[in-house]
């Protein structure tokens, strides 16, 4: 039986979650629970979920079903595969039979999963006693069979499981990561497909006493009766330490995914102790200018960072250990990779002053080595230090064009030079423009508004440079002497736009075409008519590229297979962002529209997919200054040269130019007619 | 000749095919208009990149019609591609927002524009005055967008694509106005006399 199929998300079980919100939790082994909710106090800092109706009937039978089957998944995270620093200090439990050595590796639907384990990672099992009342040895099928690998919980001391129905295997495991550049990751349980908005909201370890009690081995790391004084912890006084977190209605999810919250809820999912979660960093980050700003953000980290330790003295140390350290070095890693992919952007000085409190903050709570992270990375990121080599691989020669001894021309135009460099050269502008985008010039239409051009530069500068060499294509076939001339003029474009296309700079394929199906180009058919077959061919595979049949499905279609280096054309994100903004709501029933988040997310990795690799061609000067130095004449200008080249076949009555000298004919038009409700209409 | 690049105005069943543009300066609403006339229910996540989304099947006046809806919002500055995009389209909804009246003037040139583009004095279209629900912000009076509207010889309607306005009906005006224009493009070719419409095929 496959695990998944049974197991609700977040499932484990009695009671429900209001039985317990308001009383102090009597064990801390409450708030290690490793599920998305639990009743103890500390549950807001676990990630919790709403809809938790409709479970109190069958609690018991979930309860058991779920405990019988809990399973985690070992998985080798991003920074800290099995890290040598992560050591668990005491595995309260496992299965009687089975203890991982090393994690294996996880199973694909797994990775999917949203919910991403890290629980098992038991580098000492050895030693592990196991009291418990319960023993599931009746699930010893799901158990073995890797790679859905039991639960090895653990924790430090002796704990005791409060609850009856409870198995040992729901309790946390406990990971070391003491100010290692350490992610923890949850240990919850990926759902299947089908379920709904979170229901099954408990805590394996209620609130009913056990017997089931569980000591363990490792004990090297065990500290028995730490105390600790919290207030060596914060840097500002425990009193002043007022949060409170938002209730449990202030996040939804469905299918193991965050469809909405609170900006509260959205960071402690970011920074859980419980669950980790890359993809969701990735599309926070990428995204939460959509709905706040990069100063609230940054507050918000901090009070995150100061969350008060709602416990008694003596349980400070556990929740120390078990909760506050890994919510802080989530919280570091969360701006270390900040920093790492949005310092340019987001770090202005103002940000930056900002930041330097935040760290001496940090260092005031006693936490130097997470305050040195930050300042680690700052240093890398400041001297440009991507940690990336690129390995130089020798371009192709510049084709240099051939000036001709006899040519009266001092001047050349771009389409003397070998049209293959030329495109070489247009791809090396388009790339170096294109890789500048950033994602917040992506976000609230910021190339559409009113100041476009300080709030989206790139994307602004690649536009006008589009429009402009669409201006010049026209404008180069019109100057044109006469009709030969002007034939092979057209007969170029097309071709360069082909050499365009072969180097998958599609933004210019764009550019050239919209310069070649201008009105005033279009219209000359009598030059249209005169251009070699090949030269027709290939306009005709041009323009299925730029067709809009399908949502531009035959463009889509060719983005997805291509082979890098590439700049797309970008109206299609541009449109594809409006729609997405324009087509759902930022806030729904008061919380963040996380989903739409997720979308917005999509298309800019696509951007950022095609930003990450260059062309590798020299850069020819003399030619790449003439391209960028294009000059083009007004569409009324174009157009009147149009009509002298080839005038209109036909006459055309006068068109209504402007509202005041609007053509008396045009007003014909019945005004009830326009005005009257359509009769049938059926969608 | 130049290679067609307009959609045919009837598929294999026989069935009505128009490919309608939005038409409209940034942030007048088009794309909530093309969303709301798509998607019949209000959609938490509407994902934009996927093939149909844009294409719908309506029934207007009792014949079926397939549209598909070129709505090139966030685009606008593409200037350039303006004309290419407009020749593709057999219809056009003109779509500007009462509460800016900038948006108001420039239809003015969308209108020359598609004129240009098309080669010819008349084209179907309609003005659409968007975000009528805006009442206390309104700087665009029905009266003066129906004047407008008379002397340039299209229909006119107000919408409210957030409250679902005459959202449809915007649509189906427009539906309406390219049958017409194919029916006289028909006659047209019959009697040979009257002034020239817009060639669609």
């Amino acid at each position: 039986m496959n695990v998944f199929d049974k197991i609700q998300p977040n499932s484990g079980s009695v009671p429900p979650p209001s039985s317990n919100t308001t009383k102090r939790p009597k064990s801390l082994a409450a708030m290690l629970s490793r599920n998305r909710s639990s009743t103890s106090k500390f549950d807001n800092l676990s990630t919790t979920i709403t809809n938790n109706d409709d479970d109190s009937n069958n609690t018991a039978n979930t309860t058991s079903e779920t405990n019988n089957n809990t399973t985690t998944t070992p998985i080798n995270d991003d920074d800290n595969t099995a890290s040598p620093s992560i050591t668990t200090n005491t595995t309260n439990t496992t299965t009687p039979t089975y203890t991982p050595t090393t994690p294996p590796p996880p199973p694909p639907a797994a990775l999917k999963q949203r919910r991403i384990s890290m629980a098992a990672y038991t580098q000492k099992p050895s030693t592990t006693t196991i009291n418990t009342a319960n023993d599931d040895n009746n699930n010893d099928n799901n158990i073995n069979s890797p790679p859905s690998i039991t639960t090895t919980s653990s924790s430090v001391t002796n704990i005791d499981i409060t609850n009856n129905n409870t198995t040992p295997m729901d309790l946390l495991t406990t990971i070391d990561c003491k100010q290692n550049n350490i992610e923890v990751g949850s240990s919850s349980v990926p759902s299947t497909p089908t379920t709904t908005t979170g229901s099954n909201v408990s805590t394996p370890t209620g609130t009913k006493p056990t017997t089931a009690t569980a000591t363990a081995g490792n004990r090297k790391s065990q500290k028995p009766a730490e105390v600790l004084n919290p207030q060596d912890f914060y840097s500002v006084d425990l009193s002043q330490l007022t949060y409170t977190p938002d209730p449990d209605s202030s996040i939804v999810i469905q299918e193991n995914q965050i469809e909405h919250a609170s900006l509260n809820k959205l960071i402690e999912e970011l920074t859980s102790h419980t669950n980790y979660d890359i993809h969701f960093l990735h599309t926070f980050m990428l995204t939460f200018r959509n709905f706040t700003d990069k100063e609230t953000i940054l507050k918000k980290l901090e009070e995150r960072f100061n969350y008060p330790p709602n416990c008694p003295p003596e349980e400070f140390a556990t929740f120390k250990r078990e909760i506050l350290d890994k919510v802080r070095l989530r919280i570091i890693n969360s701006i270390k990779y900040w920093i790492e992919n949005f310092f340019v952007f987001d770090f202005d000085s103002e940000m930056m002053q900002f930041l330097s409190k935040f760290i001496e903050m940090v260092r005031k709570s006693n936490q130097n080595a997470l305050a040195k992270v930050i300042e680690n990375t700052l240093e890398r990121v400041k001297n440009n230090d991507s940690g990336k080599v690129i390995t130089k691989v020798e371009c192709p020669e510049i084709l240099k064009l051939k000036k001709k001894v006899f040519s009266k021309k001092k001047t050349y135009s771009i389409l003397d030079y070998p049209l293959q460099e030329v495109a070489r050269q247009m791809s090396l502008i388009d790339y170096t423009m294109f890789k500048k985008i950033e994602p917040k010039e992506c976000l609230n239409q910021a190339w559409n508004k009113e100041h476009r051009v300080t709030k989206a530069p790139n994307i602004s500068r690649m536009i006008q440079h589009f429009n402009q060499f669409s201006g010049f294509v026209a404008t180069e076939i019109l100057k044109q002497e006469d009709h030969e001339k002007r034939v092979k003029c057209v007969e170029k474009f097309i071709e360069l736009a082909n050499h365009c296309k072969g180097l998958n700079n599609f933004n210019a394929v764009f550019s050239v075409m919209s310069g070649l199906n201008s009105s005033s180009i279009h219209r000359l058919s009598k030059t249209w008519e005169a251009i070699s077959e090949e030269a027709k061919k290939t306009r005709e595979e041009l323009l299925s590229i730029t067709n809009t049949n399908g949502n531009f499905a035959n463009l889509r279609n060719m983005l997805k297979t291509v082979n890098p280096p590439c700049v797309p054309y970008n109206g299609v994100f541009l449109t594809d962002l409006t729609f997405i903004e324009d087509g759902s709501p930022k806030y729904i029933n008061g919380l963040i529209n996380f989903g739409k988040c997720r979308l917005f997310a999509k298309v800019i990795r696509d951007i950022q997919t095609y930003q990450n690799t260059r062309y590798n061609f020299e850069e020819y000067k003399e030619l790449k200054d003439q391209i960028e130095a294009v000059e083009k004449l007004s569409d009324d200008e174009l157009f009147n040269m149009s009509l002298q080249v080839q005038p209109r076949a036909q006459k055309k009555k006068k068109v209504a130019t402007s509202t005041a000298n609007a053509s008396a004919s045009s007003l014909k038009e019945d005004d009830e007619e326009n005005e009257k409700k359509p009769e049938k209409l059926d969608f | 000749m130049a290679p067609k690049e307009t959609t045919t105005n009837s598929n294999s069943n026989g069935m009505q095919e128009f490919k309608l543009a939005v038409i409209g300066g940034g942030g007048v609403g088009k794309s909530a208009l093309t969303v709301q006339f798509i998607q019949n229910i209000y959609i938490e996540e509407y994902d934009p990149t996927i093939e149909d989304s844009y294409r719908k099947h309506a029934k207007i006046d009792d014949k079926p019609v397939f549209l598909e809806i070129l709505d090139t919002a966030g685009q606008e500055e593409y200037k350039a591609l303006r004309d290419s995009y407009m020749r593709t389209a057999d219809g056009f909804l003109m779509v500007y927002s009462v509460i800016d009246r900038k948006t108001f003037e420039e239809v003015n040139e969308f209108y020359e524009q598609i004129l240009r583009v098309k080669d010819c004095d008349k084209a179907p279209m309609v003005l659409v005055g968007n975000k009528c629900d805006l009442e206390s912000e309104r700087v665009i009076r029905i009266d003066e967008a129906k004047v407008y509207s008379k002397q340039l010889g299209i229909p006119m309607i107000e919408t409210s694509a957030k409250q679902r306005l005459n959202v449809d009906e915007s649509f189906a005006l427009l539906v309406r106005e390219v049958r017409k224009s194919l029916k006289s493009s028909d006659e047209d070719q019959l009697t040979k006399k009257k002034k020239k419409p817009c060639s669609i095929l």
